[in-house]
This record gives C-alpha cells, structure tokens and sequence, in this order.
C-alpha cells in the first residue's frame, strides 16, 4: 500500500462540516527532503488538509501513512510525537517568556526528580541548536523583543529540536519583508538537505518557484494535479486552481448607470495603499485579491472602522471626512460585516432590536423610541428580505446563516444608503439565501445604490460587478471591465507581483 | 444523551430563564409563611418594603452596568460619602435642598469620574470601582473625623415622613422603578446599553458610541447610590461615616437573582425590583428568626453562588 519513496502520503482524504464538504478524496504525496508547495484558491481546502496532518480536526474517509507506517493522529500532541511540526500563518509566541522558554515550552527539561525546570539545561540545548541553525539570538532574551520573522526562525528551531521530518509552513512569509524572506529560505534550504521534508502552502508564485521542488494543486477540496516544479508555469498553475465550472447562474439585472456617489483618491491605510475608483450610482464594483490583498482594510476604513492614513473619499463630488462610523452613517455609507457574529449582530437580542440599532434615531423623539414605527418599519424590512423568523421577537441567534445575514443586511437597507459596502455577503450561507441576497444587490443598485462588494468566490465576484477591481498585497492591479474579466486574468493579477504601469 | 433527555433538560432551562426568578420568589415568600408566624403582619411587611429601598435603589443602576458586561463594586461606600456629605450640609445650612443637592452631586462626580476613567484608560470597571471604595471610604471618614453627623433637623423627613399616607420613601422607590423601567425599554440610551453589553464591537459598527453610553450607565448608577446614600442616612437621622458596608453585595446579589447575567447584554427591571424583594424577605425572616448575622451573611454568599451557577448552566442548556 505504501510506497517508501514517500515520507507522507495522504490518500483519499475526505472531511465534512455541517453542510460543507470541506475535501473530497484529495491526496498529497511528499518526498523526504523536499519542499512540497500545496498551492490552491481562498478555501480551497488547504488549511484543513493541513489542520488534518497536524491532528486539529479528525478525518471522515481515507488514510494517512507517515514514514511508512499508517498514522491516526486524534490531536496536535499525536502529530509531534510522530515527527510533524506546523508553523502556522498566526504566531501564537508568548511574549513576556525568554526565547528559550518557548522553544521549550511544555516539554521544559526536568530536574530535582522531576519538581524543577533545569533552566541552566534549556538555556544550553538552546544555545546548541542556534549555534547549529546559524542562528544568533539570545536565548535569554525576551520573545517579544524579535521580529516575525525571527519569532518564525524560533518556531523551526523548536520543530527542529523536536526533530520533526516533517514540517508544514502555512503561508510563512505573509508578514515578512524581503530580506527576512532570503534569511527564511536559507533556513529552508539547510532543513531540505538534511532530509527534512516541508509542505510549503503559499499564494505566491515566485515564491513556489524559488523553492518548491514539487507542487500539488487543490481546488473545492479535490486533488486536481500534482508534479515538479519544472513541470509548470505560472499560467498553468493559476488556470489550474481556477478552472472551476461556475454552475450557479447569478441574477445579475441591467441597471441604468448614473451619477459618481463615492470615489476614492489615494486612499491609504493600514495594509493598503493608493487606492484610487469610483462607484456610480446602480453599480456594482467587486473588489477581487486573496486574503489579506487588502480589501477588508479598504471597507472598513471607507466605512470608518480603521482611520484612513492618507488620502481622499469623495460623497457625491464633496470631500468627507470619516472618523468614525457616526461619520460615515451620516453620509449615506453602510457597511456589511464579513463576521457577522463579531461585529454584524448582537446575538441574545431580537430580530427587532438588531434590525433597527443603526437607524433608531429615525424613528425616536428626544425622549423615547416610538415603538410603533419601529414595529412597522421592521415588519417592512423582514418581508422585503424574506427573514425566515417565527416573530420579530425572536432571538436573533435562533435564526440559520442565511437568515441571520439577512438580518445584518435589513438593518443597513433600513436608512437612507448610498453606498453600500458588502464584505463575504454570502460566506457561510445556505444556496438558497445566497441566491436571494444576490436578488436583492440586484434590487438595490436598480434604486440607485452605489455597492462594493468584496468577495473571494470568484463565480460571485465575475457574476455580479460591473466593474472588478483586483487587489494585490495592498496596492491595486487593475480594474477590470465585466466584459474582459475571467477567472483566470483575475487569478493572474490577484498573484503576480506588481508591474509598473 | 437520548433526544427526549435532551429535549426535557432544555425545556427546564428555558422555563427557568423565563420564570424562575418569579419561582424562586414564590417559594421563599411560602417558606418565609410557613417558618415565620408575624411574617404577613401589615407592619412587618411595611419593614420588608422600608428596608428593601436603599438596596432596590441601588440594584437598579447597577443594573445597567451590569448588563453593560461591567460591575460596580463601591456602591455600598460610595452611598456612605454622597449621605454623609448630605447630612453635612444639611447640619450647616439646615436646608433640606441644598443637602440633597450635595448629596447627589457626590453620585455624579464619583459615576462621571467611574464612566470617564474606564472608557479613557479601558481599564477594566471591577479594578477602577475596587479602587473607588476605598478613596470614598477613607474620604468619608476623613471627612467626618469618623464621628457620625448628628443635630439635623428635618433631615429624617426623607427616610421616616409620610406624603398623604404614604411613606416618601415609597414613593421614590417607585418613581426610579419606573424612571430606570422607561429607560430602559423605550429609550435609545436603554436600547444601547443592551447592543453594547451584547456585542461591543457590532455596536459601535452600528455607529453607537459605546464609550458614552458606558459613561452614562455610571453616571446614572452614581446618581442612584447617591440617592441611597441620602434615603439610608435620614432613615437613621445621622450620618453615619461606617454605613453601608457589604450593601453593594446585597445589591448585585438582587440584580443576579433576578436574571441580569453577569456575562452582559440581557437583564430586565423587573427582575431586579424581585431579586430585591428575594434579598428583603430573605433578610427580614433571618432577622425574625434571631440568626446570627455572621450566619446570614454565609447564607448570602451561597445564594448568590447558586445563581451564578444556574445563570451559567441554564445559557450553557440554550445553546
């Protein structure tokens, strides 16, 4: 069954959430002492591929063999013992600990029979393994005083001196700047040569083809190819991991486009920078890029969640200045949350009170609310949107996804909007509500909303916007015309490196 | 884990989350019956009412920082400050308003000094109302030299006087019953202090200020002890400098029992104004029954543990 050329295969793996079929008979092979790109869209599978290997979630169907033996790993202990290290995206360091500390964390060595750390012990093994990393850090020195990208060289030491053979690196230079890049793939390097196996998940090509010596692609949870790096190019790779048929039919309507509502000039901010577009009233501009190009940022700074740095936003050809988001309220700017548990709803409330909280003022004197038009206006809302809720007393977190998303959605649609900003509308959501939210967005630009939406379906995305906007590590790659746009020239400017033009 | 055991936990839970704080009432007023022989006397039950004023007041702005996710831990030596401060004033100047108003300027400096250091340094409110029961408490004292405040006058009109029958005190009770009630329920004020104690974060995405709506619920809740303050001190015609210890318990115990979680975001009027009746009869009756105060307050400690425990366990059901 095993092949020993392999130091892991995973075989026909399947896992399924509620409702999702996260993967679907996806399989990956990795050879000792290689470094194994897993390349694939925004949720296409890969993190939890990886959260499988790495035993954070348990699988449905399939089997996984780790140096020639068959391995059930029921939690993250499992997978380190068996010599399987992750390096996740998101550091989790504890800062306030020496280096060394948490090189050793919860397997600190023992003395006095087995009631006291031996510091002196975990200072000098630590020393040892920096010497033999090339690595110059005191392990004295607090863990919050490095760097990402030290902090990174710190996890693979730890995965080394757990002698890990293999080890997943989940999008490890997503934070770090060019230099440290080259440092990182040293290391990577003198790993690879020393038998180390690495499944290296990235969306950036150049990356995958700087260091990968093979590559497997995942797209909706299947296996779709696999090779060496030689094997393919950049445009190969990307039509690859697009190539899904779109199947759902969006019900995009012809809509007479007006005047300019908002227009952006320069705008920067935290995690992007020099945005420039506008939207017109009855369009829809998607804005298209991998996580963390940027978008979410955008959003939440027109909307004024996150201050702008610099920069201009233009309402209806003024210039307005958003603070806060009493500001942007003011000027006719809604924003729909991509979490709508974090920040769309106030989940032990009612349908009611969530419909009406960011437009109570309407429809209150200076004294008290007037309980009556708030009822009708919810009444008008929960029909339009076809809330599925047994009154509009109901808790609102009794209600399903779709629904609860239509709650988000009643309460901004409740004002005066102008500009309408939609950040994932129908992530998480049944087919169902999906299609009606993609209804309504019809509805609405028809009445002269201008509307941005961020999506990473890019179906949703193409099937939707007049207009795309593509976004590539904070800085703008194109705007795209409906007409010209496909998965694949979206795909190509969401991955490539910018270009002068 | 059959389903029918499930379904029945759950049913449990949810007719305890709707009614139990009216159970729980119901079935200490019949022990309070049953144990108690004067306990249903008209005079004894005028008591209850009397002694159950200056805690209800207090319960009730407490709970709008409590279903704010905060709490207010000083309340008891705040309410010392703000009575003696009154009945200082009302010894000096033998003016009923004038000490009133003092009275309630001390809740206003202390809630906008609560609301403002908070929201500013977001400091968490147990740390900034932990440190305020000690400033108040050593202010009092200093400022009465520790001796109690006597020789004033018409002070005790507050606390004993009677307005066509009924006792003033009354009459307060249920004009901030009602004014906290209104608040709540149909005001924006009311509708914010339930968005922010739910989901800070979806508030202020909502455009809700949820840092003045902070400030607001302490300046009320200062307001509210400070009128406690003044009721406990004309009850007793003096200020007393050592008044009012561990009534911010009895308080938050009310507010607890009567089904604001502790957690923020839920919590109605109307349960605090019952958890504060509980806490009455339940004091009252210890008192007829000659237990010793040192037994009353283990036997306070434990039901306030009880309902944190069914609060917790009852939400944990619902999901």
């Amino acid at each position: 069954m095993t092949d020993s050329n392999y130091v892991l295969e995973m075989l026909n793996i399947v896992k399924t959430f509620p409702g999702v079929r996260a993967l679907d008979n996806m399989s990956l092979r990795v050879r000792p002492g290689t470094v194994h790109a897993l390349v694939g869209e925004n949720g296409a599978g890969k993190s939890t591929l990886m959260k499988i290997l790495s035993g954070q979630y348990a699988i449905d169907e399939g089997r996984i063999f780790f140096q020639g033996r068959e391995l059930h790993p029921q939690n993250a202990a499992d997978a380190l013992n068996a010599g399987i290290s992750m390096i996740h995206q998101e550091l989790s360091p504890i800062n306030d600990m020496t280096i060394a500390e948490n090189v050793f964390l919860g397997r600190e060595p023992m003395r006095a029979g087995g009631w006291m750390v031996d510091f002196p012990k975990m200072y000098r093994d630590t020393e040892r393994l920096f010497d033999k990393l090339g690595v110059t850090y005191n392990p004295r020195a607090r863990m919050g005083t490095l760097s990402v990208a030290g902090m990174q060289l710190v996890e693979i030491a730890k995965a080394i001196s757990r002698e890990a053979s293999l080890i997943i690196m989940d999008e490890p230079t997503s934070a770090i700047t060019e230099t440290e890049v080259e440092i990182l793939f040293r290391q990577i390097n003198e790993l690879r040569s020393n038998g180390v196996a690495i499944v290296y998940i990235t969306h950036k090509m150049d990356e995958i083809f700087a260091i990968a010596d093979d590559i497997t692609i995942i797209r909706d949870g299947s296996f779709i190819s696999t090779g060496a790096v030689a094997d393919f190019d950049s445009q190969k790779l990307i039509s690859m991991m697009v190539g899904r048929t779109i199947t759902e039919i969006f019900p995009k309507t012809a809509v007479p486009i007006g005047k300019e509502i908002i227009r952006l000039e320069n705008l920067s901010g935290k995690g992007f920078s020099d945005v420039s577009f506008t939207v017109r009233a009855g369009e829809i501009v998607g804005l298209a890029g991998l996580v963390g190009a940027g978008r979410t940022e955008i959003a939440r700074a027109i909307f004024g969640l996150d201050a702008a740095r610099s920069g201009k936003i233009f309402v209806e050809g003024e210039e307005v200045h958003i603070g806060t988001v009493r500001d942007s309220i003011r000027r006719g700017i809604a924003m729909i949350s991509e979490d709508r548990k974090q920040e769309g709803l106030v989940l032990q409330r009612s349908v009611k009170e969530n419909t009406s909280l960011a437009y109570l003022k309407q429809f209150s004197s200076r004294l008290k609310i007037d309980g009556k038009t708030e009822r009708e206006r919810v009444r008008e809302m929960i029909q339009l949107l076809q809330v599925k809720t047994s009154s509009m007393d109901t808790q609102v977190s009794t209600l399903s996804g779709g629904n609860q998303q239509k709650v988000v959605i009643a309460k901004w649609i409740l004002g005066d909007v102008k500009v309408l900003i939609l950040d994932e509308p129908t992530r998480g959501i049944d087919v169902g509500s999906k299609s009606e939210i993609h209804r309504l967005m019809g509805r609405l630009a028809q009445q002269g909303m201008a509307i941005i939406m961020i999506s990473s379906e890019l179906p949703e995305v193409l099937g939707m916007s007049d207009r795309i906007v593509v976004m590539h590590e904070g800085r703008m790659k194109g705007i795209i015309a409906r007409e010209e746009a496909t998965q694949e020239t979206i795909m190509h400017m969401a991955v490539s490196e910018p270009t002068a033009s | 884990m059959n389903n029918a055991a499930l379904a029945g936990k759950w049913d449990l839970a949810a007719v305890y989350r709707k009614y139990g704080t009216f159970i729980i009432f119901a079935i200490i007023f019949l022990l309070a019956s049953f144990f108690t022989r004067n306990f249903f006397s008209q005079a004894n039950l005028t008591n209850v009412v009397r002694q159950m004023v200056v805690v209800t007041l207090l319960a009730l702005g407490v709970t709008f920082v409590i279903i704010l996710g905060h709490i207010d831990v000083s309340l008891g030596s705040v309410m010392a400050l703000a009575g003696c401060i009154s009945a200082e004033v009302m010894r000096t100047t033998q003016s009923l308003w004038l000490a009133v108003f003092a009275g309630l300027a001390v809740g206003v400096v202390v809630g906008l000094i609560n609301g403002y250091t908070i929201t500013y340094f977001t400091i968490p409110a147990f740390i900034m109302t932990l440190a305020m029961t000690t400033v108040a408490r050593g202010s009092v004292l200093l400022f009465t030299g520790g001796k109690p405040i006597t020789r004033l006058g018409s002070f005790s009109v507050i606390g004993q006087g009677r307005v066509a029958g009924i006792p003033i005190v009354f009459v307060i009770l249920a004009f901030f019953l009602v004014l906290s009630w209104f608040l709540l329920n149909h005001t924006r004020f009311g509708r914010y202090i339930y968005a922010v104690g739910g989901n800070r974060s979806a508030s202020i995405a909502s455009g809700i200020n949820a840092d003045g709506v902070v400030r607001k619920a302490f300046l009320f809740n200062g307001i509210l002890t400070a009128i406690a303050g003044i009721v406990l001190m004309s009850r007793m015609n003096s200020g007393q400098p050592a008044a009012g210890i561990g009534y911010e318990f009895d308080a938050i115990t009310a507010v607890v029992v009567g089904g604001t979680s502790l957690a923020g975001g839920n919590g109605t009027i109307l349960g605090t104004f019952i958890g504060s009746m509980i806490i009455a009869v339940i004091n009252n009756n210890l008192n007829l029954l000659n237990v010793n105060s040192y037994w009353q307050q283990i036997v306070k400690g434990i039901i306030i543990l009880i309902a944190v425990i069914i609060d917790v366990r009852t939400k944990r059901a619902a999901k």
